[in-house]
């Protein structure tokens, strides 16, 4: 019985992704709390968490993009989200209402997403060479405006966003995270728009026979990417109550780490969103952890490339090892 | 008369996980002659051919080669002792000449290690002048050359290499009227020099013009083996599908009477065709008949929005109609099954529902945009049912099933968007003779339903069996347009190869031209 578990069911069980990712997800859990004896406490893992909110939006944004194939990728959400914070903190400045000001932010993050959606999926450049002109041209233009000082004059309401709670869960996560993430899940898994892309990612060609309207589809794609970009930069601003120039820098990277992390083919059509999600909790978890270790912040990238070689690397033997008993690979 | 086989092999199995391949399989094999092994898509042809030339192992029973036994590890030990097999879809490397792929993995070299250029091109010229093929091409890249004379450098590479066993899957598929004959005489030549070749085809005509001996495989088992001389097409389809299958199919419908549904005039684009007019009604079965490369497809694909025109007129319904891509002339009820199954038609990795449902995705949904599955599971079984795809669910992913199934999915996907116009390009190609018939029937049925269908065939006898209306095209140029009554294969075939009357057009080197290769008139 034991040993049938651990032969059989275990190794089918963890060469699917998802189940491979809690499985790490809970291992990290574990070792944390080993480190840190205040660790294991529902309100230090929220108050953890919240540090990876910015980093979902944006790789929910980079799933949906590499999921719909075509080499789809976008380099530029991380300036994106640069300029997007800049533009925030501009409009707060001239006295626009805040609020008003986030609104109008997501909008520009959408503007921002629409010109890779144009040069991308209607006039075609390759998606890595289109985003990643936008990347150095959105990325320049935040420390141009700002000559690459922080904006921070920010009303002090404005902070309920990234540091308030209510009911004791942060703000960010209860108001920005979870409802964005349950809202993209509904509409990637239970809508025709998520299947079509899907399909488009299998087979652009098919979907293109079928009627499935590949380039609008991207084009939103595109777009919803600078939206999430927006709406992260509302996020980030919040909580340090300053508009930094450079805050996105690196993230266009980490998210497209946490998306591979989470399963999605880099080819597309094959992934999932709560994939994503894991990755992102087991990331930022460990993250803090070795904050918390107190081990320099440089270690904490390669520690970053670690696992994702390591996952990576270990989901493929168990595939493969789970393949060669059922007699796939023959 | 009786001497060792070449290739002996007894009581064959093989199973993939649990799924039986092969069941009892015995097969011989002599130097000289041409075996034709036929079956169904399904049947374990290829699992049969990948266990002669060492790709798999059987689980067991025997295989005597010249006298003695012999258990293949990998490829390699086959090819060893002299099998070659070139596959459906050749493999080669289009970038490298002719010599580098004639020599590949098995270059000569000098004794200080660079290569031998020198003996390399005598060889390969040798190796090509034995199978016909003209020894000029020796230096030219592979992407220079047609798909057939390609598949005729593959077929020197063994040579070359003194095979003395060759097995050619499915040869002629992707091959025009004129390589096909090429091919023919360098297999009369390969048999002269006592090698031995294994041909797998659907095509049944052809086996009676080469082979020697055929093998029937059905579901795993032999059900046939015989001379060639002692059986005849309809035997051979018998015991393919183990039914009777009637050649005479054709069910006359009245059409006459209506206004055409779509007509086409002069309608060009320059360098694929040019002054083509036609028109179709509903109920009518229109052929498009010609060669591969002849711009048949193109023409469909100006159709339905995905190519434009030059110059010309597309008339839908009474209207001028000029549309700017499939989403677009699916609204308007025109309907294309693409050419290429697998690379333009579907979905692989996805399941059968959902390769179904994919066109109607939209009109299935709430007004949230959330999938009505009840309604998807309900229209995807429907159409399931009706073409009889043989698979247990719905949901299994259609990258396991028969080519002929894989057709059948992609159809049905069709078959959700209600068509008044159906434009088929290649619906059989490649698939075995009972679903091929399948098809057929269901064509009939739809065109009874009102419903106008373009049939793009390279299978003349397909053509005449189903069609009432012929468009013959050759190089992109309208050869013309015959009804039933006076269309014969004969006369077909004339205007698809350019001929004019008694004009017979000098094309010796047309066999050196790459097919999509585009023809300025």
């Amino acid at each position: 019985m034991i040993e049938r578990f651990f032969k059989q069911s275990l190794p089918a069980l963890l060469s699917n992704r998802v189940y491979f990712l809690i499985a790490l997800l809970i291992i990290v859990l574990i070792f944390l709390s080993l480190i840190s004896p205040y660790f294991l406490n529902t309100r230090t893992i929220l108050d953890i968490l919240r540090m990876g909110t910015v980093l979902l939006l944006l790789s929910i944004g980079q799933t949906l993009v590499i999921l719909a194939g075509g080499a789809g990728i976008d380099l530029s959400v991380g300036a994106m989200l640069s300029l997007s914070g800049v533009f925030l903190g501009i409009l707060s400045r001239t006295g626009v209402d805040i609020w008003v000001a986030a609104l109008l932010t997501i909008l520009f993050g959408g503007l921002l997403g629409s010109i890779n959606g144009f040069t991308v999926a209607i006039w075609g450049l390759p998606p890595l060479i289109g985003t990643l002109g936008s990347m150095w041209a959105f990325g320049a233009l935040a420390l141009v405006i700002t000559n690459g000082v922080p904006i921070s004059n920010f009303p002090r309401e404005f902070a309920f966003i990234g540091d308030g709670r209510i009911l004791g869960i942060p703000t960010q996560i209860l108001l920005v995270a979870l409802p964005v993430f349950v809202i993209i899940y509904f509409f990637l898994n239970w809508s025709f728009l998520g299947r079509w892309v899907y399909l488009i990612g299998v087979n652009e060609t098919a979907a293109k026979f079928s009627g499935i309207p590949v380039t609008r589809v991207r084009f939103s794609l595109y777009t919803l990417n600078g939206i999430l970009a927006g709406i992260g930069a509302v996020v980030m601003a919040s909580w340090l109550m300053a508009a930094r120039p450079d805050v996105g820098s690196g993230m266009e990277l980490q998210s497209i780490t946490v998306t591979v992390l989470g399963g999605t083919n880099i080819f597309g059509g094959f992934g999932s969103l709560l994939g994503t999600l894991l990755a992102v909790l087991i990331v930022t978890l460990v993250a803090s952890g070795l904050q918390l270790a107190g081990i320099n912040a440089i270690w904490q990238l390669a520690v970053l490339g670690f696992i994702l070689l390591g996952a990576v690397s270990i989901n493929q033997l168990i595939y493969s090892l789970k393949a060669k008993q059922s007699g796939l690979s023959a | 008369m009786e001497s060792t086989p070449l290739l002996q092999l007894t009581n064959i199995y093989k199973s993939f996980g649990g799924v039986k391949a092969l069941s009892g399989v015995s097969l011989t094999a002599n130097s000289g002659e041409v075996h034709a092994v036929v079956g169904e898509n399904g049947a374990g042809k290829s699992t049969l051919m990948k266990i002669i030339s060492g790709a798999l192992r059987p689980d067991s029973g025997q295989i005597v080669w010249n006298g003695t036994e012999y258990t293949f590890q990998e490829p390699r030990d086959a090819s060893k002792l002299g099998i070659a097999i070139v596959y459906q879809e050749p493999l080669y490397f289009n970038d490298l000449s002719v010599v580098e792929n004639l020599f590949l993995g098995e270059e000569i070299k000098r004794p200080n290690g660079t290569l031998d250029w020198k003996s390399m091109t005598e060889q390969g010229v040798d190796a090509l002048s034995r199978i016909g093929l003209p020894p000029e091409i020796i230096r030219k890249p592979m992407s220079e050359l047609s798909l057939g004379v390609k598949q005729l450098v593959l077929i020197a590479r063994a040579v070359q290499r003194n095979a003395r066993l060759l097995i050619l899957d499915e040869p002629t598929a992707i091959l025009s009227q004129r390589e096909t004959e090429v091919l023919f005489q360098t297999i009369h030549t390969l048999k002269e020099n006592n090698v031995s070749i294994l041909y797998i085809s659907h095509r049944l005509a052809e086996i009676f013009e080469i082979a020697d001996y055929v093998t029937v495989l059905r579901d795993g088992h032999v059900v046939m083996d015989s001379k060639v001389t002692d059986t005849n097409e309809n035997d051979l389809i018998n015991a393919m599908t183990g039914r009777k299958i009637s050649t005479e199919i054709y069910i006359p419908r009245n059409f006459q009477q209506q206004d055409p549904l779509l007509s086409v005039h002069n309608l060009t684009c320059d360098g694929y065709y040019s002054n083509i007019s036609f028109s179709i009604k509903p109920k009518q079965i229109l052929a498009f008949y010609g060669l591969v490369g002849a711009g048949r497809s193109e023409v469909a694909r100006t159709i339905i929005g995905e190519m434009q025109a030059d110059f010309g007129e597309i008339i839908y319904q009474g209207r001028p109609i000029r549309p700017r891509s499939s989403r677009e002339s699916i609204g308007l009820g025109i309907v294309y099954l693409p050419e290429d199954r697998r690379s333009q038609g579907l979905f692989f990795i996805r399941s059968i529902k959902d390769n179904i449902s994919a066109s109607i995705l939209q009109n299935i949904s709430s007004r949230i945009g959330k999938i009505n599955s009840n309604l998807e599971n309900s229209v995807v079984s429907q159409i399931f049912q009706k073409l009889a795809i043989k698979a247990p669910t719905i949901e299994i992913p259609v990258s396991s099933l028969s080519g002929g199934n894989q057709q059948k999915v992609v159809l049905g996907r069709n078959l959700t968007l209600k068509p008044k116009l159906l434009i088929l390009d290649e619906p059989t190609h490649g698939i075995d003779v009972g679903t091929k018939n399948e098809i057929h029937k269901l064509i009939f049925e739809l065109a009874n339903q009102e419903i106008a269908i373009i049939l793009i065939t390279s299978d003349l006898p397909e053509a005449l069996a189903i069609a009432d209306t012929f468009v013959v095209m050759h190089e992109g140029r309208l050869m013309g347009i015959l009804d039933r009554q006076e269309a014969n294969e004969e006369l077909i075939l004339r205007l698809a190869l350019g001929i004019n009357g008694n004009n017979r057009r000098q094309d010796e080197h047309l066999i050196l031209r790459a097919p999509l290769q585009t023809h300025n008139e």
